[in-house]
């Protein structure tokens, strides 16, 4: 069961949180990043630039292939709209793919992950083995998980431990 | 043996071997231990807990009270485990438990001879005089004779998983109702679950000789559960036990998915499921009530629908020659089953008036049948007779060895009332039944009083079919069987004359007898009743004992049984394994860790380890050949003094602010002013609770107008976090500040003493570090190979020292850098204890002293609250109690002797007259030994400390027996104007 499950890190991601400013909706925030930004849960944009809000008026942001000044670039580009936190280094991100993929998730997460309840873009922050974590669902068979690099270690071990398990 | 040759659901074709008591038995698959000990003619269970009577299996499912056994060895042992539902594998060894030497000749036997004294409620009366004995012979007495299974005290060598599931339907039993609701929700489409404790589906069928749609129940149920597992939206879950119905519409659930084999193979023996269930149906069924007559515990006296189970599914027949005592009609099928079986019965004992339609079929088969009769008392080690009550004070003896006795059935609605719901009475049913429950949990079949197989079977699909039309909008079609409408009467029978003991709890000893004396003394409620006798706080929380205890207790007081009430059920409705609970989180994961950047770095230069909340930080680096840890602590210290040292930081919590109002937000959050901050410049601030208590301390830092980074100690960096967040989206939501936590976004290292700038300055070469430019309390952001970097000059040692940041990611190499610069320098890695030591020397508050206790002014810091504006905390930090200079002051102490360590925690008493609270003039936070000072010194609150410099006091340390004198001084120990630290 173990052999269905793909896990591997997301290297050379920008990550960052961007928080709006008092007044400011995400339209304008969204037309400012070029994307069509949306309050609420759930996953907009590409792998060039996407986000996921996490509560109102405040989103988690990645871009691929981020250069070391990313963060600063979209602070100035959303400079007056929102304040930026550079997290580059702060989240580490797993993709976690295959059949049993969603089976293993669900052994560690109290959310459901029914296709029907959570699609493709679908997004939580729930936890994991005691460790917060926001997940979304990129695939028929595979998510993504973020979190703060210094449980990584802690999360393998559960991860090791549940595959198998299964 | 006493196996029949055919029949059952045993498969004779796989036998298996096992061991009672170190003597080998066979049985086969399909067998639970306590059905193979029957068909090998073994009686003789147990030892009851109080009295240590001679006890055998009363039942034969989870409800069982007698057949607790200690079930594997070694490490795998699992005590109190029920025979009755541990499947049987090859290789099975079972021990009876609470008797020694064993249990053909228990010396603590010898308690019945004592019953008088261990009546209920006995250790209430005795064991209190003379009072010195308690300590060393009652207690250690009690203790020993107390307790049911013994543990291994070994680690749990089996690992356990966790699984979360959610559906529309969650059906709870797989019996004839269960199955029927499951099939016409899961036809339906909706996500549906169907969870049965046993190995199979079929519940009540699998015992009885029942018929639906003309076929085997048995096959009936099997056709039903292959349907539903053909089904992608049913999920079915055999083995799997629901213990308990929480908030939320959340169910716990226990998997046993390789109790039944031998080998784990590394597989979790067991799965903790945790459901959340749009509605629930609970088709549990119902207990059989036993009936409460003079030794009524003897080995040999069954439940009637225990005796048809072993019979029907087992093919084991308990006894040779039987009688039935009952109250019901399904008393009656027993009897026919024993018939069937071609055991010889002697005669059906009904205590109502009138005789069933079935009589006359059972006296054609030359059973005696009497009606308005009961049994009075049962005889023998094992049974042998019985004293049979008729009508007009007759009597008569029967010789029999196995009765099967029903007094009732109980609908198992224990898990209905662990939200709190009570069950309610029902006088047409003579039994307690869940009308007020939770909405969205439905009783269905003999759970809710229903108790024939058709109206199981229409019940089960009648309220799946009501929850389905109510989450589609649509009623499906409800599936019809066939079956006999079988008799399902009974009248209850709650009192018998009797001469010997009459059991009501059979686990805890209770008789009926204890159930009066405990009403004559005043323990008139059911909730005292259960206290007082301990009746139904055993393993089996009642199951067998609470209805036919709460009667008692009903005609002892006066009142209705619907009056009395009754108890309720607390999770978990059967016992559960802790390893099952814990899962992947047990011994060192039990809780994450969290390890910073450099961890491993410093795991191989050799750091030992500490917790600081989920984190791990180094505390010391020894090196080989030093002698214990005071040794490398005071040689770390010397080396930051005199040379450059790194201590890891990355712990601290970091949190940034930004926007407009960013500058005020923080003014209304710590006593000083910070809107007022110069951009490039670092500031110690100070964070009160509402109630004028310091929250927390830490550095704040004005990269530019509107953007601050602010630093929090390790342990109160979350709720430093919450506090900002809170301030600013709840109490001034109409400020234009955001905030993010940033703690895991940079790696931040301590560098410090009289070479830290050369070593930074070798490592760091994008950033002028000179004094002109970078002053004391100077911060500055820069780029180091490319990524964002900060410097920060300030001190916690009190030594020139820099705080320098990168982000994580590059965390480690910036440590493998400043090591290879400073190795001409003789730079060391340092740790917390080092931190701590060289932080006392200069009189800094940290964790001890900023305990929850002190306020501002408490730590010297009062001129530090600004009167020129609010902050949270002023308005409290002004009572004149809070303000008194009277309050323990933050002031140092020395010692006194040469040699002298000094005891954190210890009060303070004035030097002559006695140690009473009126002369208690404070307390002792930190100590350390100064290698600088070369004796021991310390931080400590005193009243008035401040204005007594020079005065000595006492230590008072009763609990550790430290005593000495102390002196009070500055708390600045080294370099007290500071000139090091501005280089």
């Amino acid at each position: 069961m173990a052999e269905t499950i793909k896990v591997a890190e997301r290297l050379g991601l920008g990550l960052a949180i961007v928080q709006a400013r008092k007044g400011i909706d995400a339209d304008a925030i969204g037309h400012a990043l070029g994307i069509d930004l949306k309050d609420g849960p759930g996953r907009i944009g590409d792998a060039n630039l996407s986000t996921i809000g996490t509560s109102p008026g405040s989103w988690f942001v990645m871009g691929e292939q981020a250069s070391d000044d990313w963060a600063e670039r979209i602070a100035v580009t959303v400079r007056g709209l929102a304040s930026v936190f550079d997290q580059s280094s702060g989240y580490c991100v797993l993709s976690l793919s295959g059949p049993a993929a969603r089976t293993l998730l669900q052994a560690g997460a109290p959310v459901d992950l029914d296709p029907h309840q959570f699609p493709i873009g679908a997004s939580a922050s729930t936890s994991i083995a005691h460790i917060v974590v926001l997940l979304w669902r990129t695939g028929e068979d595979s998510f993504d998980l973020a979190f703060y690099r210094s449980y990584r270690e802690s999360l393998e071990h559960w991860l090791t431990d549940a595959m198998g398990a299964l | 043996m006493s196996r029949l040759a055919t029949g059952g659901l045993i498969d004779r074709s796989h036998p298996l071997s096992f061991s009672f008591d170190g003597k080998p038995f066979t049985g086969y698959a399909g067998d639970t231990l306590a059905s193979a000990l029957i068909a090998n003619g073994i009686r003789l269970i147990g030892r009851s807990f109080k009295y240590h009577r001679r006890r055998g299996l009363l039942t034969a499912g989870g409800e069982e009270p007698n057949g607790i056994v200690t079930i594997g060895s070694g490490a795998y042992a699992e005590p109190n485990t029920r025979a009755t539902t541990a499947w049987l594998y090859e290789g099975l060894e079972a021990q009876s438990q609470n008797r020694w030497p064993n249990l053909a000749f228990d010396a603590l036997a010898v308690n019945q001879w004592l019953a008088p004294i261990f009546v209920a409620g006995f250790y209430y009366k005795t064991f209190m005089w003379p009072a010195a004995l308690w300590e060393k012979l009652y207690e250690p007495l009690i203790r020993r004779a107390a307790g049911l299974g013994a543990l291994s005290a070994l680690p749990d060598p089996d690992q356990y998983d966790r699984m979360h599931a959610f559906c529309d339907l969650l059906v709870i039993g797989g019996g004839p109702a269960g199955l029927a609701a499951a099939l016409t929700a899961g036809r339906s489409g909706c996500r549906v679950i169907i969870a049965s404790d046993d190995a199979q589906l079929g519940g009540r069928l699998l015992s009885e000789r029942q018929e639906i749609n003309g076929r085997e129940g048995r096959d009936w149920a099997a056709e039903i559960e292959g349907e539903l597992t053909s089904l992608d939206n049913v999920t079915v879950l055999p083995r799997t036990q629901i213990f308990g119905v929480y908030d939320g519409q959340e169910y716990g659930a226990v998997e046993r998915r390789i109790d039944h084999l031998r080998a784990s193979n590394g597989k979790p023996r067991q799965r903790l499921w945790k459901i959340h269930a749009r509605s629930a149906i609970l088709a549990t069924g119902a207990i059989e009530r036993p009936l409460v007559f003079g030794g009524n515990d003897r080995p040999g006296v069954m439940m009637a629908s225990a005796i048809s189970t072993y019979l029907n599914r087992f093919a084991a027949v308990p006894g040779q020659r039987a009688a039935i005592f009952t109250s019901t009609d399904s008393g009656w099928q027993t009897a026919a089953d024993l018939v069937h079986a071609g055991v010889n019965v002697a005669a059906v004992i009904d205590s109502r008036t009138a005789l069933p339609a079935r009589a006359r079929e059972l006296a054609g088969a030359g059973v005696e049948c009497l009606s308005n009769a009961v049994v009075q008392d049962a005889h023998g080690r094992s049974l042998r007779r019985i004293t049979i009550g008729l009508e007009g004070s007759r009597t008569r003896t029967l010789d029999v060895d196995l009765l099967g006795i029903s007094g009732g059935w109980n609908p198992s609605i224990g898990l209905a009332s662990n939200l709190g719901a009570k069950p309610s009475w029902s006088d047409r049913l003579s039994t307690f039944l869940m009308e007020g429950g939770p909405a969205d949990l439905h009783p269905v079949g003999s759970a809710a009083g229903h108790f024939s197989l058709a109206e199981a079977l229409r019940d089960g699909a009648q309220v799946a079919g009501r929850i389905v039309e109510n989450l589609t909008g649509q009623a499906p079609s409800l599936p019809q069987w066939r079956c006999d409408d079988e008799a399902t009467d009974s009248a209850p029978l709650w009192h018998i004359e009797h001469r010997t003991k009459a059991f009501v709890d059979f686990q805890h000893d209770v008789t009926a007898d204890d159930v009066s004396l405990a009403a004559r003394e005043g323990f008139v409620s059911v909730e005292h009743l259960k206290r007082y006798t301990t009746l139904g706080m055993a393993t089996d929380q009642g199951k067998t004992s609470q209805v036919n205890g709460h009667a008692l207790l009903a005609a002892a007081t006066g009142k209705s049984i619907s009056e009395a009430g009754t108890i309720r059920s607390r999770p978990p409705y059967l016992p559960v394994t802790i390893g099952a609970l814990a899962g992947h989180h047990r011994e060192a994961s039990y809780r994450p860790r969290r390890l910073t950047a450099a961890h491993h770095w410093a795991a191989a230069r050799g750091a030992t380890f500490t917790d600081a909340g989920l984190w791990r930080r180094a505390r010391w680096f020894a090196r080989p050949g030093e002698r214990d840890w005071t040794e490398t602590v005071y040689r770390e210290a010397e080396a930051v003094r005199s040379g450059v040292g790194v201590c890891d930081v990355s712990t601290l919590g970091k949190i940034e602010v930004h926007g407009p109002d960013a500058g005020t937000l923080l003014d209304r959050l710590y006593i000083n002013t910070f809107s007022s901050l110069a951009i490039g410049k670092a500031r110690y601030g100070v964070m009160l609770r509402e109630d004028g208590i310091v929250l927390d301390d830490g550095t704040v830092t004005r990269f530019d107008e509107d953007r601050f980074y602010l630093t929090t100690t390790t342990a109160n960096a979350g709720k430093v976090m919450q506090h900002i967040d809170f301030a600013r989206q709840v109490i001034w939501p109409e400020l234009d500040v955001q905030a993010a936590s940033v703690s895991e976004q940079w790696s931040t290292y301590a560098v410090a003493g009289p070479k830290s700038r050369d070593v930074l300055q070798s490592v760091l070469s994008g950033i002028d570090l000179s004094d002109a430019v970078l002053p004391f309390m100077g911060a500055r952001e820069f780029r180091w190979r490319g990524k964002p970097a900060r410097i920060f000059r300030v001190s916690f040692s009190g030594e020139r020292a820099y705080e320098v940041c990168v982000v994580a990611s590059l965390g480690e190499a910036l440590m493998e850098a400043l090591f290879e610069a400073g190795d001409r320098y003789g730079i060391i890695p340092y740790g917390t204890e080092t931190q701590t030591l060289l932080r006392i020397e200069k009189g800094h508050a940290a964790g001890p002293e900023l305990n929850g206790q002190t306020s501002a002014a408490d730590l010297g810091l009062g001129r530090m609250m600004s009167k020129k504006k609010d902050f949270i905390g002023r308005a409290l930090s002004e009572r004149p109690a809070m303000a008194s200079p009277e309050r323990p002051t933050l002031v140092g102490i020395k010692a006194t002797a040469k040699g002298q360590k000094l005891p954190a925690g210890a009060h303070l008493m004035v030097d002559k007259g006695a140690a009473t609270p009126a002369n208690n003039q404070g307390w002792i936070s930190s100590v350390t030994y100064s290698p600088a000072l070369d004796h021991w010194i310390g931080i400590a609150f005193i009243k008035n400390g401040p204005a007594r410099l020079g005065e000595r006091l006492r230590i008072y340390d009763p609990v550790r027996g430290n005593e000495g004198i102390v002196e009070i001084c500055s708390p600045i120990f080294v370099d007290p104007e500071g000139k090091r630290v501005r280089g």
